[in-house]
Protein backbone atom coordinates (compact mmCIF):
# COMPACT_ATOMS: atom_id res chain seq x y z
CA UNK A 1 0.00 0.00 0.00
CA UNK A 2 0.97 3.32 -0.81
CA UNK A 3 1.88 5.60 2.13
CA UNK A 4 1.64 9.21 1.62
CA UNK A 5 4.00 10.89 4.05
CA UNK A 6 5.62 13.98 4.68
CA UNK A 7 8.12 12.74 1.91
CA UNK A 8 5.61 12.54 -1.00
CA UNK A 9 4.41 15.94 0.38
CA UNK A 10 7.85 17.39 -0.31
CA UNK A 11 7.99 15.52 -3.36
CA UNK A 12 4.62 17.56 -4.31
CA UNK A 13 5.97 21.03 -3.09
CA UNK A 14 8.63 20.98 -5.04
CA UNK A 15 7.53 19.23 -8.61
CA UNK A 16 3.43 19.71 -8.80
CA UNK A 17 4.01 23.16 -7.66
CA UNK A 18 5.74 24.18 -9.89
CA UNK A 19 4.08 22.35 -13.21
CA UNK A 20 1.12 23.87 -11.49
CA UNK A 21 1.85 27.08 -12.06
CA UNK A 22 3.37 26.58 -15.53
CA UNK A 23 -0.49 25.23 -16.69
CA UNK A 24 -1.83 28.44 -14.84
CA UNK A 25 -3.41 26.88 -12.14
CA UNK A 26 -3.58 27.98 -8.67
CA UNK A 27 -2.18 24.98 -6.66
CA UNK A 28 -5.35 26.26 -4.02
CA UNK A 29 -5.42 22.57 -2.45
CA UNK A 30 -1.97 22.60 -1.68
CA UNK A 31 -2.03 25.11 1.01
CA UNK A 32 -5.38 23.78 2.37
CA UNK A 33 -3.20 19.76 2.59
CA UNK A 34 -0.32 21.13 4.06
CA UNK A 35 -2.68 22.32 6.97
CA UNK A 36 -4.37 19.45 7.13
CA UNK A 37 -1.23 17.58 7.36
CA UNK A 38 0.20 19.33 10.05
CA UNK A 39 -2.86 19.87 12.39
CA UNK A 40 -2.90 15.91 11.89
CA UNK A 41 0.49 15.76 12.68
CA UNK A 42 -0.47 16.83 16.37
CA UNK A 43 -2.93 14.20 16.98
CA UNK A 44 -0.72 11.77 15.34
CA UNK A 45 -0.40 9.73 19.02
CA UNK A 46 -3.87 9.54 19.77
CA UNK A 47 -3.40 6.41 17.45
CA UNK A 48 -0.59 4.71 19.60
CA UNK A 49 -2.54 5.02 23.16
CA UNK A 50 -5.87 4.00 21.56
CA UNK A 51 -7.53 7.67 22.10
CA UNK A 52 -10.32 8.51 19.61
CA UNK A 53 -10.98 11.97 19.80
CA UNK A 54 -8.45 15.32 19.91
CA UNK A 55 -10.11 18.28 19.99
CA UNK A 56 -8.63 21.87 20.25
CA UNK A 57 -9.08 25.91 19.26
CA UNK A 58 -6.33 26.73 16.99
CA UNK A 59 -5.16 29.77 15.25
CA UNK A 60 -3.13 29.95 12.14
CA UNK A 61 -1.55 32.71 10.26
CA UNK A 62 0.41 32.77 6.87
CA UNK A 63 1.90 35.10 5.25
CA UNK A 64 3.21 34.67 1.53
CA UNK A 65 5.90 37.11 0.13
CA UNK A 66 5.35 37.01 -3.36
CA UNK A 67 2.06 37.42 -3.15
CA UNK A 68 2.41 40.26 -0.27
CA UNK A 69 -1.03 38.15 1.57
CA UNK A 70 -1.14 37.63 4.83
CA UNK A 71 -4.06 34.86 6.10
CA UNK A 72 -5.06 34.49 9.45
CA UNK A 73 -7.61 31.41 10.50
CA UNK A 74 -9.45 31.21 13.78
CA UNK A 75 -11.38 28.08 15.09
CA UNK A 76 -12.01 24.86 16.90
CA UNK A 77 -10.75 21.32 15.04
CA UNK A 78 -11.98 17.73 16.07
CA UNK A 79 -10.44 14.61 14.66
CA UNK A 80 -12.15 11.43 15.62
CA UNK A 81 -11.00 8.37 14.69
CA UNK A 82 -14.08 6.29 15.34
CA UNK A 83 -15.70 7.89 12.29
CA UNK A 84 -12.00 9.17 10.65
CA UNK A 85 -13.50 12.20 10.33
CA UNK A 86 -11.81 16.15 10.66
CA UNK A 87 -14.01 18.90 11.36
CA UNK A 88 -12.73 22.46 11.21
CA UNK A 89 -15.46 25.28 12.37
CA UNK A 90 -13.81 28.07 11.64
CA UNK A 91 -14.75 31.56 12.70
CA UNK A 92 -12.26 34.31 11.24
CA UNK A 93 -11.56 35.80 8.73
CA UNK A 94 -15.68 34.44 7.99
CA UNK A 95 -17.88 31.50 9.88
CA UNK A 96 -17.71 28.04 7.83
CA UNK A 97 -17.21 24.47 8.55
CA UNK A 98 -15.03 21.90 6.83
CA UNK A 99 -15.92 18.86 6.79
CA UNK A 100 -13.11 16.10 5.66
CA UNK A 101 -14.45 12.46 5.36
CA UNK A 102 -12.76 9.90 3.34
CA UNK A 103 -10.99 12.65 1.25
CA UNK A 104 -13.94 14.17 0.81
CA UNK A 105 -14.05 18.13 1.60
CA UNK A 106 -17.10 19.36 2.20
CA UNK A 107 -17.51 23.63 2.98
CA UNK A 108 -20.86 24.65 4.83
CA UNK A 109 -22.21 28.00 5.25
CA UNK A 110 -24.50 27.67 8.29
CA UNK A 111 -26.16 24.13 7.09
CA UNK A 112 -25.59 24.90 3.35
CA UNK A 113 -23.27 22.87 1.31
CA UNK A 114 -21.29 25.88 -0.22
CA UNK A 115 -18.52 23.20 -2.24
CA UNK A 116 -17.41 20.07 -2.35
CA UNK A 117 -14.10 18.70 -3.59
CA UNK A 118 -11.80 15.53 -3.18
CA UNK A 119 -8.43 16.35 -1.91
CA UNK A 120 -6.26 13.98 -3.56
CA UNK A 121 -3.50 11.92 -1.25
CA UNK A 122 -5.42 13.44 1.97
CA UNK A 123 -6.56 9.93 2.36
CA UNK A 124 -3.22 8.52 1.92
CA UNK A 125 -2.24 11.47 4.25
CA UNK A 126 -4.31 10.19 7.20
CA UNK A 127 -2.45 7.29 7.40
CA UNK A 128 -0.50 9.49 10.11
CA UNK A 129 -1.35 7.01 12.31
CA UNK A 130 1.16 4.66 11.35
CA UNK A 131 3.41 7.21 11.15
CA UNK A 132 4.63 8.09 14.71
CA UNK A 133 7.55 11.02 13.90
CA UNK A 134 7.00 13.04 16.76
CA UNK A 135 7.46 9.68 19.16
CA UNK A 136 10.55 8.67 17.38
CA UNK A 137 12.06 11.88 17.54
CA UNK A 138 13.24 11.58 13.85
CA UNK A 139 9.93 12.69 11.84
CA UNK A 140 9.80 9.10 10.12
CA UNK A 141 13.22 10.00 8.70
CA UNK A 142 15.20 6.22 9.66
CA UNK A 143 11.63 4.54 8.30
CA UNK A 144 12.13 6.42 5.03
CA UNK A 145 15.93 5.50 4.73
CA UNK A 146 17.50 8.12 5.97
CA UNK A 147 20.95 7.30 7.23
CA UNK A 148 22.08 9.22 10.73
CA UNK A 149 25.52 11.35 9.37
CA UNK A 150 26.55 12.97 12.60
CA UNK A 151 25.54 13.35 16.46
CA UNK A 152 26.28 16.39 18.20
CA UNK A 153 24.95 18.26 21.18
CA UNK A 154 24.50 21.80 23.35
CA UNK A 155 22.56 22.76 25.96
CA UNK A 156 20.56 19.51 26.77
CA UNK A 157 19.16 19.56 22.40
CA UNK A 158 20.37 16.67 20.54
CA UNK A 159 21.27 17.53 17.02
CA UNK A 160 21.37 14.83 14.17
CA UNK A 161 22.14 15.25 10.56
CA UNK A 162 20.81 12.91 8.21
CA UNK A 163 21.68 12.31 4.29
CA UNK A 164 19.08 11.06 2.34
CA UNK A 165 18.24 7.62 0.45
CA UNK A 166 19.36 8.10 -3.60
CA UNK A 167 15.63 8.90 -4.46
CA UNK A 168 15.28 12.33 -2.24
CA UNK A 169 19.21 13.19 -3.50
CA UNK A 170 18.10 14.88 -6.46
CA UNK A 171 16.62 17.97 -3.89
CA UNK A 172 17.42 17.27 -0.78
CA UNK A 173 20.91 17.85 0.31
CA UNK A 174 20.77 16.68 3.59
CA UNK A 175 17.92 16.85 6.78
CA UNK A 176 18.87 18.20 10.47
CA UNK A 177 16.69 16.95 13.38
CA UNK A 178 16.60 19.05 16.91
CA UNK A 179 15.54 16.95 19.79
CA UNK A 180 15.04 18.03 23.51
CA UNK A 181 14.56 15.74 26.23
CA UNK A 182 12.99 13.09 23.82
CA UNK A 183 11.26 15.49 22.13
CA UNK A 184 11.44 16.29 18.59
CA UNK A 185 11.77 20.34 18.76
CA UNK A 186 12.70 21.14 15.14
CA UNK A 187 13.39 19.59 11.27
CA UNK A 188 15.12 21.36 8.83
CA UNK A 189 15.40 20.30 5.09
CA UNK A 190 18.09 21.65 2.96
CA UNK A 191 18.25 20.92 -0.84
CA UNK A 192 21.36 20.53 -2.77
CA UNK A 193 21.80 24.61 -3.18
CA UNK A 194 22.37 23.99 1.07
CA UNK A 195 19.03 26.56 0.51
CA UNK A 196 17.33 25.51 3.76
CA UNK A 197 13.91 25.13 1.71
CA UNK A 198 11.70 24.01 4.90
CA UNK A 199 11.52 24.20 8.12
CA UNK A 200 8.92 23.16 10.75
CA UNK A 201 9.84 23.63 14.48
CA UNK A 202 7.87 22.42 17.50
CA UNK A 203 7.71 24.44 20.05
CA UNK A 204 5.76 24.87 23.78
CA UNK A 205 4.86 21.31 24.86
CA UNK A 206 2.08 20.43 26.87
CA UNK A 207 1.17 17.12 28.32
CA UNK A 208 -2.44 16.38 27.92
CA UNK A 209 -3.51 13.35 29.45
CA UNK A 210 0.00 12.20 29.59
CA UNK A 211 0.66 13.25 25.79
CA UNK A 212 3.42 15.53 24.93
CA UNK A 213 1.56 18.03 22.51
CA UNK A 214 3.29 20.87 20.45
CA UNK A 215 1.09 24.04 21.60
CA UNK A 216 2.68 26.03 18.74
CA UNK A 217 4.32 24.50 15.09
CA UNK A 218 6.40 27.23 13.52
CA UNK A 219 6.86 26.63 9.70
CA UNK A 220 8.66 28.07 6.55
CA UNK A 221 8.89 27.35 3.57
CA UNK A 222 10.95 28.69 0.76
CA UNK A 223 10.32 28.25 -3.10
CA UNK A 224 12.18 29.97 -5.87
CA UNK A 225 10.44 32.42 -6.06
CA UNK A 226 7.81 33.07 -2.78
CA UNK A 227 8.93 32.69 1.03
CA UNK A 228 5.87 30.87 3.11
CA UNK A 229 5.71 31.64 7.08
CA UNK A 230 3.43 29.87 9.08
CA UNK A 231 2.45 29.53 12.72
CA UNK A 232 -0.53 27.55 14.36
CA UNK A 233 -1.24 27.41 17.70
CA UNK A 234 -3.24 25.36 20.04
CA UNK A 235 -5.32 25.70 22.86
CA UNK A 236 -7.71 23.89 25.18
CA UNK A 237 -6.28 20.50 23.29
CA UNK A 238 -8.82 18.01 24.70
CA UNK A 239 -7.70 13.91 23.87
CA UNK A 240 -10.73 11.38 25.03
CA UNK B 1 64.44 -1.81 22.15
CA UNK B 2 65.20 -0.09 19.21
CA UNK B 3 62.46 -1.69 17.27
CA UNK B 4 60.00 -0.75 20.17
CA UNK B 5 60.85 3.07 20.18
CA UNK B 6 60.40 3.32 16.46
CA UNK B 7 57.47 1.34 16.50
CA UNK B 8 55.97 3.85 19.36
CA UNK B 9 57.05 6.89 17.28
CA UNK B 10 55.16 5.45 14.55
CA UNK B 11 52.14 4.89 16.68
CA UNK B 12 52.32 8.80 18.22
CA UNK B 13 52.70 10.08 14.61
CA UNK B 14 49.51 7.89 13.87
CA UNK B 15 47.49 9.27 17.23
CA UNK B 16 48.34 12.42 15.98
CA UNK B 17 47.43 12.21 12.70
CA UNK B 18 43.81 10.46 13.82
CA UNK B 19 43.34 13.35 16.25
CA UNK B 20 44.06 16.21 13.94
CA UNK B 21 41.33 14.44 11.49
CA UNK B 22 39.10 13.99 14.24
CA UNK B 23 39.92 18.34 15.35
CA UNK B 24 39.34 19.16 11.74
CA UNK B 25 36.37 16.63 10.88
CA UNK B 26 34.35 18.33 13.93
CA UNK B 27 35.31 21.68 13.01
CA UNK B 28 34.59 21.73 8.97
CA UNK B 29 32.98 18.70 8.41
CA UNK B 30 31.20 17.57 11.05
CA UNK B 31 27.34 18.85 11.98
CA UNK B 32 28.42 21.55 13.87
CA UNK B 33 25.99 21.97 17.27
CA UNK B 34 26.73 25.84 17.66
CA UNK B 35 25.52 26.38 13.76
CA UNK B 36 22.96 24.17 14.33
CA UNK B 37 21.19 25.79 17.43
CA UNK B 38 21.90 29.05 15.58
CA UNK B 39 20.24 27.45 12.25
CA UNK B 40 16.57 26.65 14.30
CA UNK B 41 16.61 29.64 16.29
CA UNK B 42 17.21 32.04 13.28
CA UNK B 43 14.55 30.82 11.92
CA UNK B 44 12.36 30.88 14.28
CA UNK B 45 12.59 34.65 14.77
CA UNK B 46 12.57 34.80 10.98
CA UNK B 47 8.82 33.31 11.20
CA UNK B 48 8.16 35.43 14.12
CA UNK B 49 9.25 39.20 12.25
CA UNK B 50 6.97 37.95 9.35
CA UNK B 51 4.21 37.25 10.81
CA UNK B 52 4.80 40.44 14.09
CA UNK B 53 1.60 42.50 12.20
CA UNK B 54 -0.61 39.31 12.38
CA UNK B 55 -0.16 38.70 15.75
CA UNK B 56 -0.74 42.03 16.60
CA UNK B 57 -4.19 41.48 14.95
CA UNK B 58 -4.53 38.39 17.12
CA UNK B 59 -4.16 39.91 19.86
CA UNK B 60 -7.21 42.59 19.14
CA UNK B 61 -9.69 40.06 17.75
CA UNK B 62 -8.54 38.29 21.01
CA UNK B 63 -9.45 41.26 23.20
CA UNK B 64 -11.90 42.99 21.24
CA UNK B 65 -13.90 39.77 19.97
CA UNK B 66 -14.56 41.76 16.19
CA UNK B 67 -15.59 40.15 12.95
CA UNK B 68 -13.65 40.86 9.68
CA UNK B 69 -15.47 43.73 8.88
CA UNK B 70 -14.83 45.06 12.12
CA UNK B 71 -11.59 44.84 12.32
CA UNK B 72 -11.03 46.41 8.59
CA UNK B 73 -13.29 49.08 9.89
CA UNK B 74 -11.25 50.10 12.68
CA UNK B 75 -8.43 48.94 11.90
CA UNK B 76 -7.97 49.83 8.29
CA UNK B 77 -3.69 50.20 8.29
CA UNK B 78 -2.98 47.12 9.60
CA UNK B 79 -5.11 44.97 7.39
CA UNK B 80 -4.38 46.97 4.42
CA UNK B 81 -0.32 46.52 5.82
CA UNK B 82 -0.76 42.84 6.04
CA UNK B 83 -3.22 42.33 2.95
CA UNK B 84 -5.13 40.00 5.16
CA UNK B 85 -7.44 37.69 3.18
CA UNK B 86 -11.41 38.82 3.82
CA UNK B 87 -12.18 34.92 3.80
CA UNK B 88 -10.64 31.38 4.02
CA UNK B 89 -9.72 30.52 0.75
CA UNK B 90 -10.49 32.86 -2.67
CA UNK B 91 -8.39 31.12 -5.15
CA UNK B 92 -8.59 32.60 -8.17
CA UNK B 93 -11.39 35.02 -7.80
CA UNK B 94 -8.85 37.20 -4.95
CA UNK B 95 -8.30 40.44 -5.77
CA UNK B 96 -5.60 42.19 -4.61
CA UNK B 97 -4.99 45.20 -3.15
CA UNK B 98 -4.90 47.39 -6.08
CA UNK B 99 -6.75 45.80 -8.42
CA UNK B 100 -8.61 47.98 -10.99
CA UNK B 101 -11.62 49.32 -9.35
CA UNK B 102 -11.43 46.63 -6.74
CA UNK B 103 -12.51 44.10 -8.89
CA UNK B 104 -10.72 40.64 -9.02
CA UNK B 105 -8.36 39.93 -12.04
CA UNK B 106 -10.40 36.87 -13.37
CA UNK B 107 -13.51 39.14 -13.54
CA UNK B 108 -11.51 41.46 -15.51
CA UNK B 109 -10.29 39.09 -18.00
CA UNK B 110 -13.48 36.96 -17.95
CA UNK B 111 -15.98 40.17 -18.59
CA UNK B 112 -13.53 41.92 -21.22
CA UNK B 113 -11.41 39.24 -22.90
CA UNK B 114 -7.99 40.69 -23.48
CA UNK B 115 -8.98 44.07 -22.95
CA UNK B 116 -9.92 43.38 -19.69
CA UNK B 117 -6.33 41.46 -19.31
CA UNK B 118 -5.08 44.87 -20.79
CA UNK B 119 -6.68 47.72 -18.17
CA UNK B 120 -5.55 44.99 -15.47
CA UNK B 121 -1.79 44.61 -16.77
CA UNK B 122 -1.44 48.40 -17.26
CA UNK B 123 -3.45 49.39 -13.87
CA UNK B 124 -1.74 47.97 -11.59
CA UNK B 125 1.92 48.54 -10.66
CA UNK B 126 4.76 46.00 -11.85
CA UNK B 127 5.43 42.93 -9.11
CA UNK B 128 3.95 39.73 -7.89
CA UNK B 129 0.46 41.18 -7.39
CA UNK B 130 -0.01 42.17 -10.66
CA UNK B 131 1.93 38.99 -12.07
CA UNK B 132 -1.26 37.22 -10.03
CA UNK B 133 -4.17 38.98 -10.85
CA UNK B 134 -3.02 39.00 -15.03
CA UNK B 135 -2.63 35.34 -14.86
CA UNK B 136 -6.38 35.67 -13.22
CA UNK B 137 -7.23 37.43 -15.60
CA UNK B 138 -6.20 35.29 -18.27
CA UNK B 139 -7.79 32.57 -16.86
CA UNK B 140 -11.20 34.50 -16.61
CA UNK B 141 -10.52 35.30 -20.33
CA UNK B 142 -9.71 31.85 -21.75
CA UNK B 143 -12.81 30.23 -19.58
CA UNK B 144 -15.10 33.17 -20.94
CA UNK B 145 -14.06 32.33 -24.74
CA UNK B 146 -14.20 28.87 -23.87
CA UNK B 147 -17.79 29.21 -22.88
CA UNK B 148 -18.51 32.09 -25.67
CA UNK B 149 -17.18 28.78 -27.83
CA UNK B 150 -19.46 26.16 -26.54
CA UNK B 151 -22.52 28.19 -27.01
CA UNK B 152 -21.55 28.87 -30.24
CA UNK B 153 -21.07 25.67 -31.14
CA UNK B 154 -24.01 24.94 -29.72
CA UNK B 155 -26.04 27.74 -31.52
CA UNK B 156 -24.23 26.13 -34.97
CA UNK B 157 -25.52 22.62 -34.13
CA UNK B 158 -29.01 23.60 -33.37
CA UNK B 159 -29.39 25.99 -36.60
CA UNK B 160 -27.44 23.21 -38.70
CA UNK B 161 -29.38 20.49 -37.74
CA UNK B 162 -32.39 22.49 -38.36
CA UNK B 163 -31.02 22.99 -42.10
CA UNK B 164 -30.54 19.36 -42.59
CA UNK B 165 -34.18 18.60 -41.55
CA UNK B 166 -35.48 21.24 -43.78
CA UNK B 167 -33.71 20.41 -46.53
CA UNK B 168 -34.96 16.73 -46.09
CA UNK B 169 -38.11 17.81 -45.90
CA UNK B 170 -38.96 20.77 -48.44
CA UNK B 171 -37.87 18.84 -51.78
CA UNK B 172 -40.90 16.75 -50.55
CA UNK B 173 -43.11 20.29 -50.42
CA UNK B 174 -41.46 21.26 -53.53
CA UNK B 175 -42.36 17.94 -55.04
CA UNK B 176 -45.66 17.77 -53.40
CA UNK B 177 -46.23 21.04 -55.04
CA UNK B 178 -45.42 20.44 -58.20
Amino acid sequence: MLIFNIFDLLIVICKYKKMLRVLFIKPIYFKLIAFLFIVSISGNKLWSQKHQNFEAKFTMMERNTLKNTSMLMKGNVNFSKLTNTLIFEINFPNVQKWIVRDSILKKYEGDVVISESVLTGYQDLVVFKELLELKSNDFGLKQHGFEMSDVSSQDGTVYVQWTPPPSFKTFVKYVTTAAKDNLLQGVIFTDIDDKDFNTTLFEEYAYVDDLPIPMKIVQHFEAKEEQIYKTIYFENVQIR
Amino acid sequence: MYYFWSKLKTMKKVYILFLLSFVSFVMFGGNDPVKSATKFSQKQSEVNDQLFKIQEIDRILKEEQITYSELAAKYPDLVNATNLAPTVDEGIFEKSADSPLGIPGFWWGFCLGVVGLIIVYVSMDEGADRKEQVKNALIGCVIAYGVFLLFYLVLWGVLFSTTVDASTTIPTMIAGSC
